[in-house]
């Protein structure tokens, strides 16, 4: 393996449905009318490591333009790495081609954030639903029907939805219709890429319910890919952070949400506004300074250190921080050079950017 | 208030509110269908308040400011009620008085930056031309008031921001713009519709710490309109929950997230997973969707996702008023309000 998964090998040979190594996806920039001169890259994923045990759920979180999606569409193959290798039970999906490669896709498969954009607006629910199945089950159609509905129901959906087009839907039961779709050939790893951040509020939680009901009944492997922390911290087991291309954290759910090392987490985490006055009035918050840099031009040495508050005078400018484990918290990386610094409270926030609680205890 | 409130507002202050919304309904006309969009809202906003307006889409929450600004198309819509600012009938005023008082006294954030500025003018003409519309001043004024501006809104270098244009700038960037025009003529009243939703949550914090200083410094009331209850706690005095076009509770924010009464927004609170507390609890989701309405006429709307609806909630206008055990403050439009939890 390659850097940055060294500390994961020595845990234990688990039993790791997804092993993604130094997974890279650069887009050329391209200038000039006649002759296509490529003038720089777009580092959209640059050198991501991670695994995913079989039956589990990783969640990816990041803001827009992280590359937390094009991760995701790397991993399945709709878009093209340039780099890196991607293993799906022990085959190396990276280097499959033609039908073995459509193989593969069987496998692994994508609910997507807008339902209303991934479904086709003229093809009836029936349609939709078979069509996976026409590429990769040769039986009969009036089987295929059959095991359409079945899958409907399975979502909630009544059978009689199949006649139906998605524009009669709301965008609650859309997702529904995506999810089963995603699900009808049997995968064994499925990428959901915001599944939920399209939804109402109030429909948000009903999604998210399906997601693991249909774990447990079909033991599937999920990675969730969304901006939502809240959310992805209740349905995952193991969390990622992304930040610029690259995995700045990682850990459990509950040991990074309990102990978040990265400047980055720390500072993402005390942005999310909690439905609770008391909490709310109490919190410190940890603002950030400026956007996101270009991810054509990121920043040298740690791509954070343009916005970091814990930023110091050496290292952070200069040396690129490797990911790697902490120190009495196993299987908890981190890519900062202070992260211990920061654990142990020696090094702590410019005082500029700390907004304090409005309630003083 | 001197005015019979029919549907019940929400205020019980003794002061002079800043702005009275009352009864106010927003019908949209298509062909021989009917939508009303907004049913009988009443709330107010008192100076240097700010109040919140939680929904989710179609709940009417921003089709109700809409219609107070005088932003709805005039044909196929069908406002009736009052809304009153400094005692004035907003409604019944004329389009002139209205985008006099547009932009200087009452002014607008939205959603959408990007489609919100104009994409061929540099942002500091943008920022200038308020000025110049609302106020006596020159333009070499106008722009030099227009850096200091920006520059109190959190954007760097304003000068040389000054000449560049919408789509040069980031989404915080952008929003920070359109926060800087609004404020431009120190306005009494700042509307903001979802003004963060588009943007992502680190920059959202920023935004929302900038709106609250802002306010805070100048005395400016606003209207906070969003989905997202937490942006709603850290923030609001009061908080209105609207369902399909009606209020169905309002309270001040520690009452409201303590004693939620409603079973929507009850279930919301429940509905949602929450970063500060214990993970691994199932999510308790609100069944259907908010297409799964009834007219407020006929029964309460919320009544077919509802798990406590009986018979009882099938009868036309239940009203919104004080519960026996909750505060004067509290309205509730709920025939099986939730309990009163204790800690």
């Amino acid at each position: 393996m390659a850097d940055g998964s060294e500390g994961l090998d020595k845990l234990d040979q688990r039993d790791d449905l997804l092993v993604v190594d130094d997974l890279k996806v650069h887009f050329p920039i391209k200038k000039g009318l006649v002759v296509d001169r490529t003038v720089g890259h777009v580092k959209a994923v640059d050198g991501v490591s991670l695994r995913v045990r079989r039956g589990s759920t990783y969640g990816l979180v990041g803001e827009s333009g992280c590359g937390k999606s094009t991760f995701g569409r790397a991993v399945l193959r709709l878009e093209e790495p340039t780099g890196g290798t991607v293993t799906l039970d022990g085959v190396d999906v990276s280097a499959l081609s033609g039908e073995k490669l459509r193989q593969a896709r069987r496998r692994m498969q994508m609910v997507f954030q807008d339902p209303l954009a991934s479904l086709d607006p003229r093809q009836s629910v029936q349609s939709l639903m078979i069509e996976p199945l026409r590429v990769h089950d040769p039986r009969p159609q009036a089987e295929l029907i059959k095991r359409a509905a079945d899958m409907l129901e399975l979502v909630g959906m009544p059978r009689s939805a199949l006649a139906k087009y998605p524009h009669e839907f709301s965008g609650g039961q859309r997702q529904r219709i995506g999810i089963a779709r995603a699900m009808i050939l049997n995968p064994d790893l499925v990428i959901a890429d915001e599944p939920v951040s399209a939804l109402d509020v109030s429909v948000q939680a009903q999604v998210i319910n399906l997601l693991e009901r249909l774990q447990k009944e079909f033991g599937l492997t999920y990675v969730v890919i969304a901006h939502d922390l809240a959310v992805v911290r209740h349905i995952s087991d193991r969390v990622g952070v992304m930040y610029l291309g690259r995995l700045v954290e990682e850990a459990d759910a509950d040991e990074l949400y309990q102990t978040p090392l990265h400047p980055y987490t720390i500072a993402l985490m005390s942005a999310i506004p909690i439905p609770d006055p008391e909490v709310e009035d109490r919190r410190e918050r940890i603002l950030l300074r400026g956007d996101l840099p270009s991810p054509a031009n990121p920043p040298s040495g740690c791509r954070f250190h343009t916005r970091c508050p814990y930023r110091q005078p050496t290292l952070c400018d200069t040396e690129v921080p490797e990911l790697r484990v902490i120190e009495g918290h196993p299987g908890h990386r981190v890519s900062c050079h202070w992260a211990e610094s920061i654990l142990a409270g020696r090094v702590e926030p410019a005082d500029s950017l700390v907004v304090e609680a409005a309630v003083a205890e | 208030m001197t005015q019979t409130q029919a549907q019940g507002g929400t205020a019980v202050t003794e002061r002079e509110p800043l702005l009275e919304i009352d009864n106010l309904s927003v019908t949209f006309k298509h062909r021989r269908s009917q939508t009303r969009a907004v049913d009988g809202v009443s709330y107010s906003v008192d100076p240097g308040e700010i109040v919140g307006v939680v929904g989710e889409s179609g709940s009417g929450k921003s089709v109700t400011v809409l219609a107070l600004m005088g932003l709805l198309p005039a044909r196929g819509v069908e406002v009736t009620g009052q809304v009153r600012y400094k005692g004035q009938d907003l409604l019944s005023m004329g389009d002139r008085a209205m985008a006099k008082l547009r932009g200087s006294e009452i002014a607008m954030v939205f959603q959408d930056p990007i489609s919100s500025l104009n994409p061929v003018v540099p942002i500091g003409v943008q920022v200038a031309e308020v000025l110049l519309t609302h106020t006596k001043t020159t333009k070499k004024a106008a722009m030099a008031e227009s850096v200091d501006l920006l520059r109190r809104c959190g954007i760097p270098d304003p000068e040389r921001r000054l000449k560049e244009y919408p789509h040069q700038l980031s989404g915080g960037m952008r929003q920070r713009a359109l926060i800087a025009m609004a404020l431009a003529c120190k306005p009494k009243l700042l509307i903001c519709d979802e003004p963060t939703t588009a943007l992502d949550v680190t920059i959202q914090a920023q935004v929302l710490e900038l709106l609250k200083e802002l306010v805070t410094d100048s005395g400016t009331a606003m209207i906070m309109i969003t989905h997202d209850l937490g942006v709603v706690a850290g923030l609001c005095d009061h908080v209105n929950v609207m369902y399909s076009g009606r209020i169905v509770e309002s309270a001040p924010r520690q009452e409201l997230f303590a004693h939620p009464r409603h079973r929507y927004t009850h279930g919301l609170l429940a509905s949602i997973p929450r970063l500060d507390l214990p993970r691994g609890e199932p999510l308790q989701p609100i069944p259907g969707t908010p297409r799964d309405t009834i007219t407020w006429s006929k029964a309460c709307a919320f009544a077919p996702r509802c798990r406590h609806a009986t018979d009882e909630c099938v009868r036309p206008d239940i009203p919104l008023e004080p519960l026996p055990d909750s505060p004067p403050d509290h309205p509730v439009r709920c025939v099986h309000p939730a309990e009163v939890t204790h800690g």
